[in-house]
């Protein structure tokens, strides 16, 4: 008898361990953003106090949340990001479903040389064509324009490289069959291959989304004039090395992180294979 | 309708001439489906990649002066310019002690929710948030909790008896205290990689060992391990790539301080092309980080594989 219940106890509070640290764990993970969250609702003399209070008196009060909105037009800074990301994310699942399923359906020359530098682009840090887009972007007069915040994020060479990966383990008898009864390559696309083919276009959703929804570096070159500025560029906008209102600071980012927070809580699981994916992406 | 098996010899004449038309229109449509790819291609990567690689061996210090050919003189800058081949060494220090810590704690997590018998869900998706998050907010929320005299790090540093850090403020701490940052950002991203690993091993792996006689301690060293090492060759790859690449962070928090301790190539590049408008001695140190990434990249995998191979 106690040569089966010990391994068992000593199992259980190996278990009892494991869940505590991973509770401790957790703890890290959130804190951070729980102080961010906290921090915004406090009264501005009190955000950055010392000794530092989770709880201070005046909890709840918005009075940053208005500063925040004095500085920068919160509703405008919204729009531009999610209308770049909504223009990003269809035309980025339109032209790589299309893009892809010309890739996996036709043969033709030069169809492996140009999958291939699907996969370069992938490879090349996109720091290296930073400046020739600057200045194809100026000579456009693209500068301060949604078109400048839109146009490199386009397509994306993962996405068409994730789809043809789903494309090319659709059965092919499926796709001949409906060609047989004489269904357009179109027709066959939007009507077969893409509903089927709903996991690998969450995926690309969640990624592409996010990506554009998070990017900074080429908004902060393309865009100079706050009316155009984009979520993580109005971060910045409240915070300089020197000076910076903390209160405004937690307010402005805490607005930028919860809406993204509450999408993934109701689509995590989209969302950690979205993102995991782009590891693929280097 | 020909299909694409039948062998040519058995084919009658229409037949063949069918068949040269389906072909043809494979082609053709092949080429119409892929199109705005190769518009984008050429536009947004290949047009812009030759223009980096022609503007780099140019002069060109004001955006609207014509740019003059000075052949490798930019690259002969590069190797005399000491704050650029520190900050390759800046970023080394931060890979030190991002890429060894994301990948034992990202392994410990994945192993630990492995073996849950409940909760893995929801634990995977608490670990995973900071991916979620901007890194322009987490980059502004951490250079708050990292100050020396307000912060909440020192407080809670105080509170178990360790004196207060410097953190952003100490040339010898501000790179580390980043790369402790992104270890927080990148452990849920790992972990989430190396479960999807752990559960790909076969479970008879493990009944063998342990019939065997194998403790938990050998069946990781030699279950474990071995199997998950490509996923470990990609954690180390893919980290090794992106620290090459951090910008934003000390863009952010210490805008290249505390003496010159946080500069990375890719923020010397953009202070150069876009705040000195020197673009095209940008346009070299640009080129310069891909082969110095590449070459890496191609070393690391080499050194990695053959010191997990088993």
């Amino acid at each position: 008898m106690t040569a089966v219940t010990w391994p068992r106890v000593a199992k259980s509070l190996g278990l009892g361990i494991v869940y505590a640290l991973l509770a401790f764990g957790s703890v890290i993970m959130l804190a951070p953003l729980v102080w961010m969250l906290l921090a915004s609702l406090k009264p501005p003399t009190e955000v950055m106090a010392y000794p530092p209070q989770w709880i201070t008196p005046g909890l709840g009060t918005l009075r940053n949340y208005r500063e925040a909105a004095k500085l920068v037009d919160i509703p405008r800074v919204y729009f531009n990001s999610t209308f770049t990301a909504a223009f990003q994310v269809i035309t980025t699942l339109l032209f790589s479903s299309i893009v892809a399923y010309g890739l996996t359906r036709f043969r033709f020359p030069g169809r492996d040389v140009v999958f291939t530098t699907c996969l370069l682009t992938m490879m090349i840090p996109s720091y290296v064509i930073l400046i020739p887009l600057y200045m194809m972007a100026r000579d456009l007069h693209l500068i301060n324009t949604y078109l400048g915040l839109i146009l490199p994020g386009l397509m994306s060479p993962f996405g068409i490289f994730l789809l043809r990966q789903h494309f090319m383990i659709m059965p092919s008898d499926l796709v001949d069959a409906a060609y047989i009864d004489g269904a357009s390559d179109m027709r066959i696309l939007f009507s077969l291959v893409l509903p089927i083919s709903r996991a690998g276009l969450t995926t690309l959703l969640v990624f592409t989304a996010m990506g554009s929804w998070n990017n900074f570096l080429w908004p902060s070159i393309v865009v100079n004039e706050t009316e155009m500025f984009t979520i993580p560029l109005a971060v910045t906008r409240f915070y300089s090395q020197f000076s910076t209102d903390w209160g405004s600071v937690m307010a402005f980012s805490t607005a930028a992180t919860v809406p993204i927070l509450i999408l993934y809580f109701i689509f995590q699981r989209q969302f950690v294979e979205g993102m995991a994916m782009s590891g693929l992406k280097g | 309708m020909v299909t694409r098996s039948v062998r040519p010899e058995t084919l009658t004449f229409s037949e063949k001439k069918d068949q040269f038309l389906y072909r043809h229109r494979q082609v053709v449509k092949g080429y119409a489906f892929i199109s705005p790819y190769i518009l984008f291609f050429l536009l947004t990567w290949l047009f812009p990649l030759v223009y980096a690689v022609w503007l780099s061996f140019h002069e060109f210090e004001t955006l609207y002066e014509t740019p003059r050919f000075v052949g490798l003189e930019n690259f002969a800058m590069l190797l005399k310019d000491d704050l650029y081949i520190k900050s390759y060494g800046n970023v080394g220090r931060y890979m030190l002690v991002q890429i060894p810590l994301t990948l034992i704690l990202s392994l410990l997590v994945a192993l630990a929710l492995n073996n849950l018998p409940r909760m893995r869900g929801m634990f995977r998706t608490i670990y995973f948030v900071p991916n979620v998050v901007s890194l322009t907010v987490v980059a502004v929320l951490f250079t708050s909790l990292y100050s020396p005299s307000m912060g909440l790090i020192n407080y809670y540093l105080g509170k178990v008896g360790i004196p207060a850090q410097q953190f952003l403020n100490s040339p010898k701490q501000a790179m580390e205290s980043i790369a402790l940052m992104d270890v927080w950002r990148a452990v849920g991203y790992y972990a989430v990689i190396f479960l999807a690993g752990l559960q790909n091993i076969p479970g008879e792996y493990y009944e063998a060992a342990r019939i065997d006689g194998a403790n938990g301690l050998q069946q990781l060293l030699r279950i474990t391990i071995p199997l998950l090492n490509p996923t470990i060759v990609l954690c180390v790859l893919l980290n090794g790539i992106w620290g090459f690449q951090v910008f934003m962070q000390p863009f952010l928090m210490t805008a290249g301080g505390p003496l010159d301790s946080t500069w990375t190539p890719v923020y010397l590049l953009y202070r150069e092309s876009f705040q000195y408008l020197r673009l095209g001695y940008g346009a070299a140190m640009g080129l310069v980080l891909t082969v110095v990434i590449l070459v890496v990249t191609i070393l690391q995998r080499r050194l990695v594989e053959r010191e997990i191979a088993y």
